[in-house]
């Protein structure tokens, strides 16, 4: 056992050395990048002739998922090999949809008659009828080759994103006012450099992406961890403090946090001064900055056009424009050209005022003295980061929430700093190319659309008792517009890409426009039988991600800039959904435009016409590669390439902050988001309510203050084994690497009602109940009951587990963030009994 | 050379890659099923055990869709030689969790190998516990021994299953599966003959096997 040497103690655990000495003596290993989530682990796998045997964590990973991966990455072969996947595409010969009545079909007839549908719309001059549901994990693969290359080829631009409309809009907006992107690939915590890390509404120990598990677990010991959490989750467990919090009111714990912070003078004075809007001076009344001139900037990708805003010099002793003062007052209040004015920090001070410690112990049950003591050494530990969010929008007021969190990280000196709150590669991409404000993800609708209307008309009541119409940010990407244009309009063809929007979150409203006479097709291109299969009209299936090629795509969550790619392990003559749109559009006529599009979001106008009507895609990877300065036999070999080590990162976000390039008004890090301001006063009439303050604000979460005695709040979250639609099919993930306790209950209310722990019970909302066993537990605050969200199917399947257990009936789709009209995933009330 | 793996409970999260990584590496990836040696033909022929010919996903397929219970087909066919479990302790809110982990220690002086009947259990001179399944009988002695539960059945070969710290792999200079996937670091494999890793071991709660724990 010589070749033992090779690993040493010191080493990560994983080795370069193995894996290119297993290929030396003839192991067949692929590059490819793991789907089974929306995280895209660089991953290595192994093919026995025509079979993947196995998947590695690639070793080349080094800032990524550092040759690691989860129980769901690992099981990739048991998805692609699954007895329940469609490898047929299929056309409904009869019946409602809901019911199984398929004809199985070659592909080039399932694809001429979607190029029909298309056509009519075409010819009726109606193509924004053609609705694309895009589904996580699509979104995850094929994000901007649909927003930028599918959706407008086929001349619509009514495009709902599932993770944006159910998981992180309100974070993505929130984040996105003070200048970064909120996207979770974009904006990262500083795991490896941090000193402290406050960790809220998620679970790194069961959740998705464990390029991020890893970076903080491997650097666990080395920085102070608080969780806080509803439930002792995995992530929770390895915390030095678990701070059990009521669903929804870490919001109240921010704010006093934030109190604490400024009152006792522990903000970070220099940064506040020189980087961010805190020393604006803004009417007292309004919070309108009170002078501003515009100025040219320029970054290395762009010139732009932004604001200045006036300030007080202290050292000049007279008002100046931010970037022309040398010392900005953060507390200068008095009077400019006869208008009283006041700093923003000076606001934001006394508005955080009355949100005292003891007045968030009343509503989040965390002891006053702890918020305290977390505030101060949040605030003294340098460099400090706290979590960017996750599956963010579980209630009313995430928001605020998220408002809240940034302006943590803001006035702490910690955004865009080593060991803080970062842009990866893509942020930093996002963010100098200044993509659509205010979130530098995916484009907002080009232009008004058919959605964006009918979500302006959505009626949400306030917290104040008001009612609204439509979200203060209507962005046409939420489910709850298409439901009322299904009411209204005639002729809709709802296309889904890649998901189960039948059983995930947009569950009931999916089977609401199944229902509707007026959705006359539903379009299912996807990989597995589910739900969503059978409430469709056509299913085409798509490659399985271990039998296709993934184009050259930038790193997630890197500081590093880097690129990576997928080759096909297997070969079992699928099309994937780059080539499906290739061949629906060749039918169409719209070839051309298709891959004109396409060559230009994949390699800046390459001609990629031939290899996608061939599926020549390993073509297409070497056009990127050139362009990009990629090595192609590199890349091949490798999976991954890094252009540069993390250094670099930290040195864009270092340019960034300091030179005020970040994706405001005014480009610096903005307290009172100026864009936002212009929003309120455009959509809103002026009118500013807690829930779109802007500044971070107390909004109650829907359940608060409405809990009966024998009443629960729901909770939800990660599970170890989740893969979004794909858990309950594989049979690693659900029976053995499977809790089998699934609904928690703490104790004492289990005791209460009589509740057993392993026994069945039933949970109810007032819009459906669902049924699974309890896990009685002292984990858990007493006001909650958690319930996981990736269980429950209506179709048969021959691993299915929890059938009886599907999260999406407790929802309703009515409900949404009043801002972003992001979908609430948990505000919901519930009663618990045995069965 | 003196392969050992570390644990560090501090570190996992139970997250289970370390579970899954072992069955696909052990289970799966190994394809198709040994032929059944001369006692399990006997035996089926004898006592009419079932015998398993498919590899486990084609057998646990062609079984769950018989009707046959898919937990119970699936914990027979897919072995876990290693699994983490949650263990809580305390009242809310002073809650305490940590990962219980389901795996052979590689004892230095090994019960299990002391009442091997056959032999079939045996240690390597690298201090690895190892069982030959040819001469297992499967009398469940072992089973009983062993101070950790780290032993199963495998219905394949009709003997007893349990870690090999991976030596397929350690011997190609690779990492144990469930070490090379596991996402914090918490499991760490190295040689006690390397003073590096000796000295992390120190810090462990029981010197006298081959998988530390620190807790
Ligand atoms: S976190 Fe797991 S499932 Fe997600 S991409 Fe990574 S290995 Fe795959
Ligand atoms: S893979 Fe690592 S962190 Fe995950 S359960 Fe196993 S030992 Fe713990
Ligand atoms: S060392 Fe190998 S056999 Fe042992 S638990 Fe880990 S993966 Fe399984």
């Amino acid at each position: 056992m010589k070749s033992l040497k090779l690993l040493s103690s010191e080493t990560f655990n994983f080795s370069v050395d193995g894996l290119e000495k297993a290929r030396e003596v003839g192991l067949k290993v692929v590059p490819s990048i793991c789907r089974m989530c929306t995280a895209a682990c660089s991953i290595m796998v192994e093919a026995k002739g025509n079979e993947a045997v196995r998947v590695y964590g690639n070793p080349y990973a080094k800032y990524h998922n550092k040759g690691h991966i989860c129980p769901r990455g690992n099981s990739g072969p048991l998805q692609i090999n699954n007895p329940d996947r469609l490898r047929k595409p299929l056309i409904r010969i009869g019946g409602r949809r809901g019911e199984w009545n398929f004809e199985e079909v070659s592909y080039e007839r399932a694809i001429s008659e979607i190029a029909k549908v298309i056509k009519e719309k075409w010819d009726e001059g109606e193509p924004h009828k053609v609705i694309l549901v895009v589904g996580q994990a699509a979104a995850a693969a094929y994000g901007d080759p649909i927003s930028m290359a599918i959706a407008p080829t086929l001349k619509t631009n009514n495009v709902i994103s599932l993770p944006l409309s159910t998981c992180i809009g309100s974070k993505v907006f929130a984040w996105g006012f003070s200048g970064v992107p909120g996207v979770h690939a974009l904006l990262v915590a500083d795991f490896e450099r941090t000193k402290f890390f406050l960790s809220y509404g998620r679970n790194l120990g069961g959740s998705v992406a464990v390029g991020l598990t890893a970076k903080a677990g491997h650097a666990l010991g080395n920085y102070k961890l608080v969780v806080m959490d509803p439930r002792m989750s995995e992530w929770a467990s390895k915390a030095d403090t678990w701070v059990p919090v009521r669903p929804g009111t870490d919001l109240a714990v921010f704010l006093a946090m934030t109190n604490v912070i400024l009152e006792e003078g522990l903000y970070d004075e220099e940064y506040l001064r020189k980087y961010t809007n805190a020393p604006m001076l803004v009417d007292k009344k309004t919070m309108e900055p009170i002078k501003t001139k515009k100025i040219k900037l320029k970054n290395p990708l762009k010139e732009f056009e932004a604001i200045d805003f006036l300030v007080y010099d202290e050292a000049s002793e007279s008002f100046k424009f931010s970037r022309e003062a040398k010392l900005p007052s953060l507390t200068y209040e008095g009077e400019y050209e006869g208008k009283e004015v006041t700093t923003v920090f000076n606001l934001l001070k006394d508005h955080v005022k009355e949100y005292t410690p003891e007045w968030a112990e009343r509503i989040s049950g965390v002891p006053s003295e702890l918020i305290t003591k977390i505030a101060v050494e949040y605030a003294i530990s340098k460099p400090a980061a706290i979590e960017p969010g996750w599956s963010a929008n579980k209630y009313y007021n995430h928001f605020q929430l998220y408002r809240a969190a940034a302006t943590l990280s803001i006035i702490t000196g910690n955004l865009l700093r080593p060991g803080g709150v970062v842009l990866s590669m893509g942020g930093i991409g996002k963010v100098l190319q200044r993509s659509p404000p205010p979130i530098a993800g995916p484009p907002v609708a080009p232009k008004p659309s058919l959605l964006y209307e009918y979500e302006k008309k959505t009626k949400i009541k306030l917290s104040d008792g008001t009612v609204t119409e439509g979200p203060l940010i209507p962005w046409g990407k939420g489910y709850h517009g298409l439901v009322k244009a299904a009411k209204e309009e005639k002729g809709l063809v709802i296309i889904v890409l890649g998901g189960n929007p039948a059983r995930t979150f947009m569950g009931k409203a999916f089977h609401e426009l199944a229902s509707s006479p007026n959705v006359e097709k539903i379009i299912d291109i996807g990989l597995m039988k589910d739900d969503t299969v059978l409430y469709s009209d056509i299913f085409v299936p798509e490659c399985g991600y271990l039998e296709r090629y993934n184009h050259l795509a930038g790193i997630p969550f890197s500081l590093a800039k880097g690129f990576m790619a997928a080759f096909p392990v297997i070969e079992r003559g699928c099309m994937s959904m780059l080539q499906i749109w290739a061949k629906v559009f060749e039918k169409l006529g719209a070839l051309e435009e298709y891959s004109k599009r396409l060559g230009q979001v994949l390699c800046k106008g390459c001609d990629i016409k031939d290899d996608l009507v061939n599926g020549n895609f390993e073509n297409i990877i070497k056009k990127q590669a050139e362009v990009n300065g990629v090595n192609f036999e590199e890349i091949k070999r490798k999976g991954i390439v890094y252009l540069t080590d993390e250094s670099w990162g930290l040195e864009m976000n270092d340019k960034i902050l300091k030179n005020g390039w970040l994706n405001t008004a005014s480009g610096k890090v903005e307290i009172l988001p100026i864009k936002m301001l212009n929003l309120i006063k455009k959509l809103k009439g002026g009118v500013i309510k807690p829930e779109w303050h802007p500044l971070p604000t107390w909004v109650p979460p829907l359940w608060y203050g409405r809990l009966g005695s024998d009443e629960f709040v729901l909770l939800t979250g990660k599970e170890r084994n989740m893969s979004y639609t794909w858990t309950q099919p594989n049979p690693l993930l659900s029976w053995i690497v499977d809790e089998e306790k699934k609904i928690w209950i703490n104790k004492r209310r289990a005791s209460e009602l009589g509740i057993r722990d392993g026994q069945q019970v039933e949970v109810c909302s007032e819009h459906g109940c669902i049924r699974g066993p309890a896990k009685v537990t002292e984990g858990i605050v007493p006001e909650a009951v958690y319930v996981p969200p990736n269980y429950g199917f209506e179709i048969k399947l021959l691993f299915g587990k929890y059938k009886d257990m599907p999260f999406n009936v407790l929802q309703s789709p009515e409900l949404v963030d009043p801002v972003t009209g992001t979908h609430l995933m948990a505000d919901m009330i519930v009663k618990v009994k045995g069965v | 050379m003196k392969p050992a793996m570390i644990i560090d409970l501090n570190k996992c999260v139970g997250c289970g890659a370390c579970v899954a990584a072992c069955v696909m590496e052990n289970q799966y990836k190994e394809g198709k099923p040994p032929e059944p040696g001369i006692i399990a033909s006997l035996l089926s022929r004898l006592v009419g055990l079932p015998i398993y010919k498919e590899t486990p996903l084609k057998e646990a397929i062609k079984r769950v869709e018989r009707g046959e219970d898919p937990k119970e087909v699936l914990g027979k066919l897919f072995m876990t030689r290693t699994l983490v479990v949650r263990e809580e302790s305390g009242e809310y809110p002073n809650v305490k969790v940590k990962f219980w982990h389901k795996i052979c220690h590689h004892c230095d002086d090994a019960p299990c190998a002391h009442v091997c009947p056959t032999g079939a259990t045996y240690v390597t001179k690298e201090g690895i516990v190892m069982v030959n399944k040819s001469k297992c009988i499967v009398c469940g002695a072992c089973i009983t021994a062993c101070p950790y539960a780290a032993r199963s059945i495998d219905v394949y070969n009709r003997a007893v299953d349990k870690c090999t710290l991976c030596e397929h792999r350690i011997k190609k200079g690779l990492l144990p599966a469930c070490v090379e996937t596991c996402p914090t670091g918490a499991r760490t494999f190295g040689d006690l003959e390397d003073p590096k890793f000796k000295a992390k071991v120190s810090k462990a709660c029981n010197e006298n096997e081959r998988v530390f724990f620190i807790e």
